[in-house]
């Protein structure tokens, strides 16, 4: 306990530093299994190797300026011997060990029993996200990851074009996604909330712009949640929101777009059956609302330079305000 | 060799090879140990995993053990090892320095690969931990 | 222990006046626009030192960029792809272009005074290096100018670096461009090698070597088996994108991760390549400041050479993210721990030295940078370790935690001991030393600044931002810190500009400088000029100069080893590899056009192919050859007898077999090509663990008939055979009578036939399956391995028609050999490699089918 306020009185003087910082991408707060085994061990670290840093300079000190008697034991291969080879000798092989305990226990997390598995496919600069529900049945989303808390999920991390990493700071380490492989990780949510994920391994052009949203849920709230995402877009009934939805198919929108429900089936870019109830647009470029959305789709290579949309100025400006109230109702 | 003075060069490339002899084996046991674990875990997949895994760390330890009593021997009998490789005896008055070398560099060695060898037993062989 | 220091000195005074004369005229710089073709080693030592610097200056600059775009989020200052090429220019410039050449340069610089020979044993391969390095550094670092840079980043994965997702020049430039540099890094490394192991003074043993030697001995051996695995990945991968040849593309059986194993097996000794040179220079440093001899010499000479194993160990710890199974990844993580040890070993040294050493403890400009260095190595090798347990790295990878990690052991274990030598060495070649006053602002600026910038990235990097990001949302909250660190980056800029200043200020290239200003104990102190030293010393310790008080007087009035010129050209003594004793006087190459030429031909080879200018390219390339044959012509002369060196020694002026220089570095470049030939078989099995679907008999076309392979081997074995008779059959010296003369020049050129009809007939046979090279990465893997025998024979091929023109010239005979024993052992060992190649090719498949 003593151990675990310390690291809260250490976190709390990092938090100065961290000032404004935002903590939803932060390993410094974690809410998974695997992140809080690493943070702990960063702070055993951290604290040991504070400790051997001072030692040394201690010690630099004391053979610059330390009186004759403090410097004798140092001036002879003996001390280089004790410090430079056994204490390091010692601190590593426990440090080893620890690593590996560490490292020996992401295999423990048994696989979860509800049969749900989940596939996420790196593609230049955005994720695609697939759910895979017991019976074998799939439903799509992007750039959003919803799991239920306290149990391990298996990710199948893939990549359609270039290498991306997987990295959900709060939850668990990255794990990167290679063209011809298939690297599965196993998160399990601790807490409840939404955290914030990002692209780890360069992947050209607008890698900055390649973010992601984790949202962990109770059980009966991820229950609820898979529910309502796997069934089809939902009819809206406000008329210009309407005008937009037929826009949205004449302009060729469907032609890469996917929205369940209509005519538009495009697999080229996100799912957008149910984009208006995502927490960010253009993978966590953008917030979500309508205003984004019409400002994503005449202006979206200045937003976000060389992503594979093209910029739509087709459309009058009531014609965009139509199609962005439309897919902002697609909740 | 149809020349005269090259046989000294010759064995001085031995001597130097002879200081690196812990090295030279850490090289040896981690290409062996890396080499047949990426390789068994690539073919094992799908197989029967619990006897294959076990034959994995069994040759992992099996040559770490090897390896280490390899260079346990040579840190123990230089003299031997020396004439093994360089076909001479050790340069009289530079046989302290070069010994010292030889010996501090074969224990490293040997802690190197005890420290590689330590993983076979702390974790499964094929596991992707994550 | 047991070496006395000669009862009488080496040679009696007083020397003639003649003869400081004519060492002055023979070892002169040339004057003017000649100047381009100087080999003497504190001139080529200097502009490469100078070159160097300019790259760090330009790629510091591109840091502030950085730095500026990242000042504040959401930033508009640079835009996205430009920021992309920048930082794939400053990381590529600051490892390619600026820490490996500064180091060689020192190596040139002051590895000659140190050991107190004349120069390097092959001064024009060293200016050769260097003008490659110029040249194509310079063309490498100005595509950023006009938009054409690189932008995958320094490390250049694939997929992303591949044709379909990088298209146009901007990748191949990098390709191109740095696997020329790496070229002349390995013709550095071999320079580096030969001369530390055989141009020592009588006297200095293995044991009372410099360290600085040592650790250039390791760096250099460390280039020579580090390297050819990224010319190997560079080659391969520029094949792809020129003739798609698929090795990493996933579909076609390649794979993205062997680049990642072939780079890093360069990329991470390269980090310790990098920093084993500057602890040489601090384990000198460290002495001359505390006045007293280093203590743990022997355990610093372990740390060097477990280092440089080790780190040869560490490399799959830049691949802990990439899915590989846990317990492989705990053999990497246990090397990166064996390493730190042999870093425990020298930090302790350094502070046991100095708590050993006179009072007070003199604390100058170079003895702060040493401090600096001491205090932020220690903090980066901590976090070393840190990123070294695997589950830690699982987070800190990729992200500003590794930033601040790699610049604090680079910025920290290198740059800071560089500050250190540039004030500590200046009164070598500079007839003013620098201003202690500016230098003491030049570091604290410089300190302060690296940690203010550097140290805060640790906290943001574990706050979750990534690295190689252009821009960030001010919605996270990383702008105070990244400030911060901008902040920092201009301060330590401000501290290069102070150093700056003072270089313009007092920086004087010259002799007549202050003689030993820190009363250092080392050689390089030693009085000299252009010929290094007046004579060279009998060394019987360490610190000669602290032991012999009167051995600068005795140098400079030549009472030492050879005093003179007795050849009447540039000439430096040979000893032998352990004991250094003299074993004969090498004559050594002067000043020329031909090693400049070779240079300017060679960059513009490769960097016309980079722009697919193939045939004023091809024109480039044969040029570049022509110029190296005229090179090598200049080369081997001939006999001029025994001359005296001092004490009654009697050496021979030509030397030839496995005693001879030459010989080393011809047993050097094998091991290169082996190193490069191995990276290549690694890699054939990997591809097939990854994709034994796509390898014969199942996947592919069928093997040829064996009698392809077999008609491959006997014409090698056959070629080899007649190598070792016309060895045989070499004229006696001075005798041109032989019978049949053409009979020896026509077998070397019957075996370099044979060489080539071997390659042919392999390739003929694969071609007459079918076997595509861009069908899948089995077919590309095995034209792969004869384009790699294939190149050897070409260059044996050069050699062996090389040696039929001297023997013509009546240039070769019995005892004048060198360039046919150059000549056969390449022809041996290519033709070793070339039936390790069928075995590969048509034995592997047949045992798996």
């Amino acid at each position: 306990m003593s151990k675990g306020r310390l690291r809260t009185t250490v976190s709390a003087g990092l938090l100065v530093l961290l000032a404004g910082c935002n903590q939803e991408q932060s390993t410094f707060a974690p809410t998974g299994a695997e992140a809080e085994r690493i943070n702990v061990l960063f702070w055993v670290m951290t604290i040991a190797g504070g400790l051997i840093l001072v030692g040394v300079i201690v010690l630099s000190a004391v053979a610059i300026r330390g009186r004759e008697a403090l410097r004798a034991p140092l001036s002879g291969e003996r001390f280089i011997r004790g410090a430079g080879i056994a204490f390091p000798a010692v601190v590593l092989s426990m440090l080893l060990v620890y690593g590996f305990v560490i490292l020996g226990a992401g295999a423990s997390a048994p696989p979860s029993d509800n049969g749900i598995r989940f596939a996420i496919r790196g593609e230049q600069w955005w994720w695609r996200v697939t759910y895979f529900d017991a019976d074998g049945n799939s439903f799509e989303s992007a750039n959003e990851l919803h799991v239920p808390v306290g149990q391990p999920v298996r990710l199948e991390l893939t990549t359609a074009d270039v290498i991306h990493s997987f990295w959900a700071p709060r939850l668990a380490g990255k794990l990167d996604m290679i063209p011809g492989r298939t690297n599965i990780l196993t998160l399990t949510a601790t807490e409840e909330g939404v955290s914030r994920g990002q692209c780890a391994e360069y992947c050209g052009g607008a890698h900055a712009f390649m973010s992601f949203h984790v949202v962990a849920h109770t059980s009966e709230d991820f229950e609820e949640w898979m529910a309502k995402e796997s069934g089809p877009a939902v009819k809206n009934e406000n008329e210009r929101a309407e005008r937009g939805g037929e826009l949205f198919l004449d302009a060729g929108c469907g032609g890469c777009h996917t929205i369940r429900g209509t005519a538009a089936t495009g697999a080229i870019g996100p799912d957008l059956t149910h984009v208006g109830g995502r927490r960010s647009l253009a993978a966590a470029t953008l917030p979500n609302s309508a205003g984004a959305f019409a400002d994503w789709i005449s202006n979206n290579q200045h937003i976000k330079p060389e992503n594979k949309m093209p910029p739509y100025n087709i459309f009058t400006q009531s014609q965009l305000e139509d199609l962005a109230l439309y897919l902002e109702s697609l909740k | 060799m149809r020349r005269t003075g090259s046989r000294s060069n010759l064995q001085g490339m031995g001597t130097l090879v002879f200081m690196l002899v812990g090295p030279i084996v850490w090289t040896v046991h981690l290409t062996l140990i890396y080499g047949s674990q990426s390789l068994l875990c690539a073919l094992n997949l799908g197989e029967d995993r619990s006897a294959g895994n076990a034959a994995i760390i069994a040759i992992i330890l099996v040559a770490t053990a090897v390896c280490i009593a390899a260079v346990g021997f040579s840190a123990a009998r230089p003299g031997f090892v020396h004439a093994l490789i360089a076909r001479a005896d050790l340069p009289a008055d530079q046989a302290g320095f070069i010994v010292t070398i030889m010996r501090v560099l074969a224990w490293l060695s040997i802690l190197a690969m005890l420290y590689a060898g330590l993983g076979a037993v702390i974790l499964p062989a094929c596991g992707q931990l994550r | 222990m047991t070496q006395q220091y000669p009862a009488e000195l080496p040679n009696k005074g007083p020397r003639p006046k003649e003869e400081l004369e004519e060492l002055e005229r023979i070892w002169a710089t040339p004057k003017g626009f000649k100047l381009l073709t100087v080999v003497n080693n504190t001139v080529v030592g200097t502009i490469y030192i100078g070159a160097a610097f300019l790259f760090f200056v330009l790629a510091g600059i591109l840091a502030l960029l950085m730095r500026t775009q990242l000042a504040v989020a959401d930033n508009n200052f640079l835009s996205q792809d430009l920021y992309n090429q920048i930082f794939t220019v400053h990381g590529t410039t600051m490892m390619f272009l600026f820490a490996v050449p500064i180091v060689e340069a020192l190596g040139v610089m002051l590895l000659p005074q140190m050991l107190a020979a004349r120069d390097l044993p092959f001064p024009r391969l060293s200016a050769f290096a260097m003008w490659a390095y110029i040249i194509g550094g310079l063309v490498f670092f100005s595509t950023i100018f006009y938009d054409m840079a690189p932008k995958g980043g320094w490390f250049m994965y694939p997929p992303l670096t591949l044709t379909e997702y990088s298209p146009g020049n901007n990748a191949d430039f990098w390709l191109l461009g740095i696997g020329f540099i790496e070229i002349s890094a390995i013709a550095g490394a071999i320079e580096i090698i030969v001369g530390v192991l055989r141009t020592r003074p009588p006297g200095m043993t293995l044991a009372k070597m410099p360290v600085f030697a040592w650790a250039m001995l390791i760096f250099a051996a460390m280039i020579v088996f580090a390297f050819p695995a990224v010319i190997l990945a560079t080659m391969l991968l520029e094949l792809e994108r020129s003739f798609g040849w698929p090795f990493f593309t996933a579909a076609l059986g390649g794979d993205a991760l062997l680049w990642q194993h072939l780079f890093w097996f360069f990329g991470h000794p390269e980090v310790y390549i990098i920093f084993l040179p500057a602890a040489g220079l601090v384990s000198m440093m460290v002495p001359t400041m505390a006045q007293t001899p280093l203590i743990g010499y022997r355990l610093i000479v372990v740390a060097l050479i477990a280092t440089g194993f080790f780190s040869f160990g560490l490399w799959v710890h830049h691949m802990f993210t990439t899915g590989i199974p846990g317990l492989s990844l705990a053999f990497f993580s246990a090397a990166s721990m064996a390493v730190a040890i042999p870093s425990g070993i020298q930090v302790f040294s350094w502070i046991a030295t100095i708590a050993a050493g006179k009072r007070p403890f003199r604390i100058n400009v170079p003895s702060l940078f040493i401090l600096g260095f001491l205090f932020i190595f220690v903090l980066g090798g901590l976090t070393g370790v840190m990123v070294a347990v695997v589950p830690f790295d699982f987070q800190a990878h990729d992200t500003y935690f590794i930033v601040a990690h790699l610049h604090y052991v680079l910025v920290g274990g290198m740059v800071f001991p560089l500050f250190a030598t540039f004030y500590y060495w200046a009164p070598m070649v500079s007839r003013k030393m620098l201003s202690e006053r500016l230098g003491r602002w030049a570091f604290w600026l410089m300190f302060i600044g690296f940690n203010t910038a550097f140290f805060p990235m640790h906290i943001t990097g574990l706050a979750g931002m990534p690295r190689r990001v252009w821009t960030y949302s001010g919605y996270l909250g990383w702008d105070l810190l990244n400030s911060i660190s901008t902040a920092g980056a201009f301060i330590m800029a401000t501290g290069v500009l102070v150093f700056i200043i003072d270089l313009i200020r007092n920086f004087r290239l010259g002799g007549g400088g202050p003689e030993n200003p820190w009363n250092a104990g080392t050689l390089e102190f030693l009085p000299t000029d252009v010929y290094s030293t007046r004579s060279v010393p009998h060394v019987t310790s360490r610190e000669p100069l602290w032991d012999q008080p009167d051995l600068a007087q005795q140098v400079r009035e030549g009472l030492h080893y050879l005093p003179n010129a007795p050849t009447g050209r540039r000439e430096t003594i040979i000893t032998s590899v352990i004991e250094a004793k003299p074993q004969y006087l090498m004559q050594m190459a002067g000043s020329s056009w031909t090693h400049v030429a070779a240079a300017v031909f060679t960059a513009g080879c490769f960097l016309l192919l980079t722009i697919k200018a193939v045939a004023i390219a091809l024109i480039s390339g044969v040029l570049a050859i022509v110029s190296f044959i005229v090179w090598g012509w200049q080369l081997d002369r001939p006999d001029q007898g025994e001359v005296d060196i001092g004490s009654g020694i009697r050496l021979p002026t030509y030397m030839a077999g496995p005693s001879s220089h030459s010989w080393w570095a011809m047993v050097i470049v094998m091991l290169v090509a082996a190193s490069l030939f191995i990276s290549y078989i690694f890699s054939y099995l990997y591809l097939w663990i990854v994709s034994p679907e796509v390898w014969a008999p199942a996947g592919s076309p069928a093997l040829p008939p064996l009698t392809y392979p077999v008609n491959s081997a006997i014409l090698m074995v056959f070629g080899s055979v007649l190598v070792y008779w016309a060895g045989k059959r070499l004229p006696a010296a001075g005798r041109l009578d032989l019978p049949l003369p053409l009979l020896t020049p026509a077998m070397l050129i019957l075996a370099a036939a044979f060489l080539a009809g071997s390659v042919g007939v392999e390739v003929l046979g694969h071609l007459r399956m079918g076997l595509d090279p861009s069908a899948n990465s089995y077919s590309a893997m095995v034209y792969m391995g004869s384009f790699l025998t294939g190149q050897a024979a070409f260059a044996t091929i050069i050699l062996c028609a090389f040696a039929c023109g001297r023997l013509v010239s009546k240039r070769l005979d019995q005892k004048r050999s060198v360039t046919f024993d150059n000549a056969a052992l390449l022809y041996w060992y290519t033709a070793g490699q070339g039936l390790c190649g069928l075995v590969l090719i048509h034995g592997f498949p047949r045992v798996i089918g």
